[in-house]
C-alpha cells in the first residue's frame, strides 16, 4: 500500500514504534534507577524520585486525556489509532515508572493508593487489549453475515410462522408457544448480558415441552413436526443473538472499569501530590 | 363540442410550471387560448410530491419573469399561489383533458383529447414535462376495475387484506415490501428474477419470498381482470387469484414517443436526448413549441421563464432573454465581447460546438466557466478528478506529457478541446495543462452539460469520440508513438460496450484484438480445477488481450466486465504490424506483459485471493475511486467511525458501519464509493451532485430535495434527511452529561415535524476537513481503511491470509 501503516493493528502502528519509546523511557529509569545512590533509602522525595514521579503524573494526565482526545473529531490529523498505540505503550511503563518511583516502599497511606489506582487500571487496560485481540473475530464468526437487528427480525418471523402452524394443538403446548414468543427475550440486566445464555429462556422450555410430549405420543400431526423444527431455528437463533449480545457487552464492559479507575486514579494523584507538597 | 367550433390562437399542453405560466400570460395578453391538462387539477408534477415537501426556487441568480409568482416554500404554498395566479388571470383551463395525438402545423393545428374532443389552434405549446404517463394494464376489465390501482401512496394504509403487487422494478418490490407487514402479498413477475431492480431491494424481496412473506407467481401475464380477482396466464397453464387490491407498478413511458408522433425530431436515439428547438423554442414543426422540462431545463423557475417568453415570441416579439444577465455574468473574465459576437464565434471558432442551436449553446454558456489563463497558470492538474471538459476559444495551452520535466510539452491551439478523458474514463485528469499564452480564454463545460450535448448533438459526440480514441491510444498504449501511425491504428478500432458481467473474451477463445478499456473495469479469472478463479482486477485505462497476441496462443484467460464498460478495440493484425514497424512499442507491451505473466502466477498460488476480489467487484468496488473497508477482525464496534462522520457533518452519520456485506473478515460498509461515473449525478436537476479533486463525490447547497440522487444509487448510501437540532458541547456533556452525547441522535428524524426540509445527504470524503477522513481517523483500533483501485490488489494480498484462521 501507499502508505503501510495505513492497514495495521493499533498494536504494530509504525513498526511498534510507541512500544519502542516506552522501551526507552523503562529501560532509562531501570539504569538511572540502579545507577542513583540517594542518601537512605531510595523513595519519592530524592531528585530522581522527583523525576520519576513527575513523568508519571504528567503520563497519567495524558492517557486520561485521550478520553477527551477520543472525541475531538474534527481536530489534526494524527489518527486515533496512533494515540492508543501510545497510549496502551506508555500506560504499561506506567508499572515501572511507578514502581521504581515509590522506591518498593508502601504503606497504608494515600501515596499507597494512588500506586495502586495505577496498578488496577492498567490491569484493566492489559484486560481491555486481550478483549480487543480475542472478541472481535470470535463477533465475526457468529454473525455469519447477519447483524443483531437481521437475527431479531428473523426471530420476529419465525415466531409467526410458529403461531400460524401451531393453531390445532393442545391447549398445553400452544400457551408455551405464545410465552415463547411473547416472554422470550435477549439480554436484560448486565450479568445477563454477559452469560450469554437465559436458562430460564421461554422458548427453550416449550421446544422440550414439545419434543418430551411427542416423544411419548409419537406425530401424528404433521404441523407438529414443522413446529419442532421451527423451534430449533429459532433456538439456534436465539443463542447466536444471546452470544453477540454477550460479545459486544465484553468488549465494552471492561470500560466501565477501566474509566472510572482512571478518574479514581486521577482524584488520588492530585490528593497524593497535595499531601507531598503539604508535609513538605 | 362546444370548442371544436371555435379556435384558439394557442393551446398549452400541460398546466405545470411552463404550461400555466405560458396560459397566464396569455390570459394577460388577452389571447384566445386553452390550457389542457390531463389531471384533475393544475399541476400534476408538484402535487404529486410529498406532503409538505420543501420546493426550492434555484437558481438564485436567475429574475423570474412571470405572471404568478413565484418563490422557495412548501408544496402547499407553492400550488395555493399558482392556483390563485391561474384564478385571478381567468385563466381558460379544462381539466381531465389529455391529449393523445396533435397535428397539423401553425395556423391549423388538431389537439385530440383522449375522450375524442377536437381542439383547434394557430399554435401549441407542448410542457408536459418529463414524468410521462404511467403504463396502464390493457386487459379485459382493466378499464372498469376498481380494484386496480398504479400508484401506493401510503403502504400503512392499507390492512388485512390481499394485494397482489405487479412488476419487477424497485417501484414493485418497495410497494411489496412495505406492504407485506399487515396484508397478504403476491408479486407477478414476467420472468423468474428480480435482476432490474437494486440489489439491496432484490435482495430484500428474494428474502421474503424464501420466508414466505411474500408469495411470487413467476413468469405470469396478466389476461384478465374481475371484480375481486386477476387471472394469469402462467407455463402450468391460466391461474386466477382472488384479492383485494391490485396494485401494478408497471414503470413510466417517457413521453418522447407522443412528442415524436407529433412530429418533432430527436437528434439521437440516447435516452438524454433532448427534441431540437429555435431560439424560440420552436419545433421543427412551425408553430409547435417546446418549454419547460421537456425542452432540457429541469427546473421550476426556468420553465416558468420560458412559459412567459414562449407567449411573447408567439406574439412576435423580441426579448432579451432572462439569462441575459447570467450570460454576461459568465463573460466578465473576458474583455471586448458581447453576448452575440461570444456566441456566434463559439460557434465558429470551436468545431465541437459547431452544430449546436442556439438555445443550446446559451444554455451550454450559462452551465460554463469562461477563464482567461495567463502564460503558465495551471487549469488543471495530473491526478485531480475534475471531470469538466474544456475548449479552447483563444490562444493555447500545454500538456505536461512528462510529469519530472515542466518543460517538455506539447502544445494545443485555438478550437481544440480536451479534459475529455475525465468524462469518458472517470478517471483522474492524466496530464497536467497550463496555458500557453497571455490572451487564452477557455470555455469549461460540466460534465452534466457535455453528457446532455453528447447525447443529443451527434456531431458533437462524434468530433470527440474520433479525437479522443487517438489520444486513448496514445496515452494508455504507445506512448513512444507519433500520431499518424496513431491514427492509422485508430482506423481499425472500434468502440465496443458491455454491459456488467457480460464477456469480452474467453479463455481458448483465438486471440484477435486487444481491448484498451476506456470506461468501467474488467475481471479477469481463469478456469482451475473446474472453477472460476478471479486473477486480477483492470481498471479504466489499461488494456487486456495483448497476451494471446504475443503469444499467437489461444485466450489464456477470460474477461468479463465487472461493472459496465466501453472499450476500444484494436484489430490483432494491425497491432501486429505496428509493433513490427515500432520495437519501441513492441518492448514497451513485452514488459507490460512480463510484469502480468509473473502477477498471473502469483495470484495462481493465492487462489483465495481471488475469492476476495470477487466479493469486493460484487459489492461494486469496480467502480469506486475510494472506498471504505473495515477489517472486521480489527472492529470492536465501538462506532466511533460513525460518531465522528455525524460530529463533522452537521450530525448526520452518512455511514452505516453495521450493514453491508462480510466476506472472510473484509466488510463492506453502507458508504459512498465515490464511483467513477457516478450513479447519483444523472438527473440533479440542479446540477447539485458534483465531484472534487480528489474523487469526492458530494452534493451542494443547491440540492431541492428531489430524491434522484438517492433512487440512481445502486448502493443505497444517500439519505434524504432533515437538519438535526443542536446539540450541547462536548465537555458539558463529558461533565454534566447534557444531551444525548457524540454521533447521531437517532431520535430526531421520528420527531422533526413532516414538513422539516430534507436535502440529500452523503460521504464527501471529509474534502472540507484537513486531515483526511473522519471515519478512519477516529479508529481506534485500525480497523477502518480507504482504499483506492490502484491499492485494491495490495489490499487483497495483504488480507487474504484472513481466510485460512
Ligand atoms: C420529487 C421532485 C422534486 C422536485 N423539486 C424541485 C424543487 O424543489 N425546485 C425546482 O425548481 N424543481 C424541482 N423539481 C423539478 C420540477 O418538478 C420540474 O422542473 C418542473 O415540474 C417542470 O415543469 P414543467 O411545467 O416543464 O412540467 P411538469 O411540472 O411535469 O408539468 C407537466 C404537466 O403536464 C401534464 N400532462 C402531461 N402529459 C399530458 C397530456 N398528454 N395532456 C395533458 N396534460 C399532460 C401533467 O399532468 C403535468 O401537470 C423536482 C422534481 C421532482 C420529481
Ligand atoms: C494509568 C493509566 C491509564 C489511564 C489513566 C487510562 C485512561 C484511559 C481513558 C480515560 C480512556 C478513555 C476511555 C473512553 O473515554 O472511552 C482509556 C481508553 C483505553 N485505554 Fe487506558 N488508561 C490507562 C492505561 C491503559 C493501559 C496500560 C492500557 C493497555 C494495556 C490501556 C488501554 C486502553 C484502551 C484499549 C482504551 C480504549 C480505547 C477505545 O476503545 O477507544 N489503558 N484509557
Ligand atoms: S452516492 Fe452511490 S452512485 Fe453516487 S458515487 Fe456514491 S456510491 Fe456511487
Ligand atoms: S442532490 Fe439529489 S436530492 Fe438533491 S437535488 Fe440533486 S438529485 Fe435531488
Amino acid at each position: 500500500m501507499s502508505d503501510p501503516a495505513v492497514h495495521e493493528s493499533f498494536l504494530v502502528h509504525r513498526g511498534l514504534k510507541y512500544f519502542k519509546l516506552a522501551l526507552l523511557i523503562v529501560v532509562a529509569a531501570v539504569v538511572a534507577y540502579i545507577w542513583h545512590r540517594p542518601l537512605g533509602a531510595p523513595n519519592g522525595g530524592t531528585w530522581l524520585g522527583y523525576t520519576l514521579g513527575g513523568l508519571s503524573a504528567a503520563i497519567v494526565l495524558w492517557l486520561t486525556w485521550f478520553g477527551v482526545r477520543k472525541r475531538q473529531y474534527a481536530l489534526g490529523a494524527t489518527r486515533l489509532k496512533a494515540w492508543l498505540s501510545a497510549h496502551v505503550y506508555l500506560g504499561l511503563a506506567l508499572v515501572v515508572l511507578t514502581t521504581l518511583h515509590t522506591g518498593f516502599q508502601v504503606g497504608w497511606n494515600i501515596h499507597t493508593a494512588a500506586y495502586a489506582l495505577v496498578l488496577l487500571t492498567v490491569a484493566s487496560g492489559i484486560f481491555g487489549i486481550y478483549v480487543y485481540a480475542r472478541y472481535p473475530r470470535l463477533m465475526t464468526a457468529n454473525r455469519a453475515g447477519l447483524t443483531l437487528n437481521g437475527m431479531m427480525t428473523q426471530i420476529a418471523e419465525l415466531d409467526q410462522e410458529i403461531r400460524e402452524s401451531s393453531k390445532h394443538l393442545p391447549q398445553e403446548v400452544s400457551e408455551a408457544l405464545l410465552r415463547a414468543a411473547q416472554e422470550t427475550c435477549i439480554g436484560g440486566g448486565i450479568f445477563r448480558k454477559l452469560s450469554g445464555r437465559d436458562p430460564a429462556c421461554p422458548t427453550g422450555k416449550a421446544q422440550r415441552l414439545m419434543e418430551t410430549k411427542y416423544a411419548e405420543t409419537g406425530i401424528d400431526d404433521p404441523n407438529i413436526g414443522k413446529v419442532i423444527a421451527l423451534l430449533v431455528r429459532k433456538s439456534n437463533l436465539l443463542r447466536r443473538a444471546r452470544r453477540d449480545v454477550q460479545i459486544q457487552a465484553i468488549l465494552r464492559i471492561w470500560l466501565f472499569f477501566h474509566v472510572p479507575l482512571a478518574v479514581g486514579l486521577l482524584g488520588t494523584l492530585c490528593a497524593h501530590v497535595l499531601a507531598v507538597f503539604f508535609y513538605w | 363540442m362546444g370548442e371544436s367550433a371555435a379556435k384558439f390562437e394557442v393551446a398549452i399542453v400541460g398546466s405545470g410550471p411552463a404550461g400555466l405560466s405560458a396560459g397566464c400570460r396569455a390570459a394577460a395578453n388577452g389571447m384566445s387560448h386553452i390550457v389542457l391538462e390531463k389531471a384533475d387539477h393544475a399541476s400534476d408534477t408538484i402535487f404529486k410530491f410529498q406532503k409538505g415537501k420543501h420546493v426550492m426556487a434555484t437558481p438564485d441568480v436567475l429574475p423570474l419573469r412571470a405572471e404568478v409568482a413565484f418563490s422557495m416554500g412548501s408544496r402547499e404554498e407553492v400550488l395555493e399561489t399558482w392556483n390563485a395566479g391561474l384564478q385571478q388571470h381567468n385563466v381558460n383551463i379544462r381539466y381531465n383533458a389529455e391529449v393523445s395525438a396533435v397535428t397539423g402545423e401553425r395556423g391549423g393545428f388538431d389537439l385530440t383529447l383522449t375522450d375524442g374532443t377536437l381542439i383547434q389552434a394557430d399554435n401549441v405549446v407542448l410542457a408536459i414535462g418529463l414524468q410521462g404517463n404511467l403504463n396502464t394494464l390493457r386487459i379485459p376489465g382493466s378499464e372498469t376495475a376498481t380494484h386496480l390501482q398504479y400508484q401506493l401512496d401510503d403502504p400503512d394504509e392499507y390492512e388485512h387484506e390481499t394485494i397482489i403487487v405487479i412488476g419487477a422494478g424497485d417501484a414493485a418490490i418497495e410497494n411489496a415490501l412495505g406492504l407485506c407487514g399487515h396484508n397478504t402479498v403476491y408479486i407477478a413477475n414476467r420472468g423468474d428474477e428480480f435482476s432490474r431492480a437494486k440489489e439491496a431491494n432484490e435482495s430484500a424481496i428474494l428474502a421474503e419470498i424464501e420466508r414466505g412473506r411474500i408469495l411470487p407467481i413467476y413468469n405470469s401475464d396478466s389476461v384478465r381482470c374481475a371484480p375481486g380477482n386477476l387471472t394469469f396466464d402462467t407455463p402450468d397453464g391460466e391461474i386466477t387469484v382472488d384479492c383485494d387490491r391490485v396494485i401494478a407498478r408497471l414503470g413510466a413511458s417517457p413521453p418522447r414517443r407522443f412528442v415524436e408522433a407529433c412530429g418533432v425530431s430527436f437528434p439521437s436515439e440516447a435516452r438524454n436526448a433532448l427534441p431540437e428547438v429555435s431560439k424560440t423554442y420552436e419545433s421543427n414543426v412551425p408553430g409547435l413549441y417546446i418549454v419547460g422540462a421537456l425542452g432540457g431545463y429541469p427546473l421550476i423557475k426556468q420553465a416558468i421563464n420560458q412559459g412567459y417568453e414562449v407567449i411573447e415570441y408567439i406574439r412576435g416579439n423580441v426579448l432579451d432573454p432572462a439569462d441575459e444577465p447570467l450570460i454576461r455574468e459568465r463573460l466578465k473574465p473576458v474583455q471586448g465581447f458581447d453576448t452575440d459576437t461570444f456566441l456566434a464565434e463559439t460557434r465558429a471558432r470551436l468545431p465541437i460546438f459547431a452544430e449546436l442551436n442556439p438555445l443550446m449553446l446559451r444554455e451550454m454558456i450559462v452551465e460554463s466557466a469562461v477563464t482567461a489563463p495567463k502564460t503558465g497558470a495551471t487549469v488543471f492538474e495530473r491526478g485531480d478528478y475534475s471531470n469538466s471538459v474544456f475548449t479552447i476559444f483563444q490562444g493555447s495551452v500545454r500538456i505536461h506529457i512528462d510529469e519530472k520535466n515542466p518543460d517538455n510539452y506539447v502544445v494545443l491551439e485555438q478550437g481544440a478541446f480536451f479534459g475529455e478523458m475525465g468524462l469518458i474514463a472517470g478517471r483522474p485528469r492524466s496530464a497536467t495543462i497550463t496555458s500557453n499564452s497571455d490572451d487564452t480564454i477557455l470555455i469549461e463545460t460540466p460534465r452534466r452539460t457535455m453528457l446532455k450535448l453528447r447525447a443529443s448533438v451527434p456531431s458533437l459526440r462524434q468530433t470527440m469520440d474520433q479525437e479522443a480514441v487517438v489520444r486513448q491510444i496514445q496515452a494508455y498504449i504507445a506512448s513512444s508513438l507519433d500520431r499518424d501511425s496513431i491514427r492509422e491504428l485508430a482506423k481499425s478500432a472500434t468502440l465496443e460496450s458491455y454491459k456488467k458481467g457480460q464477456t469480452l473474451f474467453e479463455e481458448g477463445d483465438e486471440g484477435d484484438a486487444i481491448h484498451l478499456i476506456r470506461k468501467g473495469s474488467v475481471l479477469v479469472s481463469k478456469r482451475i480445477a473446474g472453477r472460476e478463479v478471479a486473477l486480477a482486477y483492470r481498471a479504466a485505462g489499461n488494456y487486456v488481450g495483448e497476451m494471446a497476441l504475443m503469444s499467437n496462443m489461444p485466450r489464456i484467460a477470460s474477461i468479463k466486465a465487472a461493472v459496465d464498460c466501453e472499450t476500444i478495440k484494436i484489430d490483432g493484425e494491425a497491432f501486429r504490424k505496428l509493433m513490427a514497424d515500432h520495437p519501441a512499442l513492441k518492448a514497451e507491451v513485452q514488459d507490460r506483459y512480463g510484469e502480468r505473466v509473473v502477477e498471473t502466477e502469483k495470484m495462481l498460488e493465492k487462489p483465495e485471493a481471488g475469492s476476495i476480489i470477487e466479493f469486493l467487484m460484487g459489492e461494486g468496488i469496480g467502480e469506486a475511486t475510494d472506498v471504505l473497508l473495515i477489517d472486521e477482525s480489527l472492529c470492536v464496534g465501538c462506532d466511533n467511525c460513525e460518531k465522528a462522520c455525524a460530529e463533522t457533518h452537521g450530525g448526520v452519520s452518512r455511514l452505516d458501519r453495521e450493514a453491508g456485506p462480510t466476506f472472510a473478515h473484509v466488510h463492506v460498509p453502507t458508504s459512498c464509493r465515490h464511483c467513477e461515473h457516478p450513479h447519483c449525478m444523472s438527473d440533479c436537476p440542479p446540477d447539485a451532485v458534483k465531484r472534487d479533486k480528489e474523487g469526492e463525490v458530494y452534493i451542494t447547497d443547491d440540492c431541492i430535495g428531489c430524491g434522484n440522487c438517492q433512487r440512481y444509487c445502486p448502493y443505497d448510501v444517500i439519505q434524504m434527511a432533515p437538519e438535526p437540532p443542536r446539540k450541547p458541547g462536548l465537555l458539558s456533556w463529558l461533565l454534566f452529561g447534557a444531551g444525548p452525547g457524540p454521533g447521531e441522535d437517532k431520535s430526531y428524524r421520528a420527531s422533526a415535524p413532516k414538513d422539516a426540509r430534507k436535502t440529500a445527504v452523503k460521504c464527501d470524503m471529509c474534502k472540507d476537513i484537513s486531515g483526511g477522513a473522519a471515519c478512519v481517523r477516529a479508529c481506534p483500533t485500525g480497523a477502518a481503511v480507504r482504499v483506492k483501485p490502484a491499492d485494491f490488489m495490495s489490499f487483497v494480498m495483504e488480507h487474504r491470509g484472513e481466510l485460512d484462521r
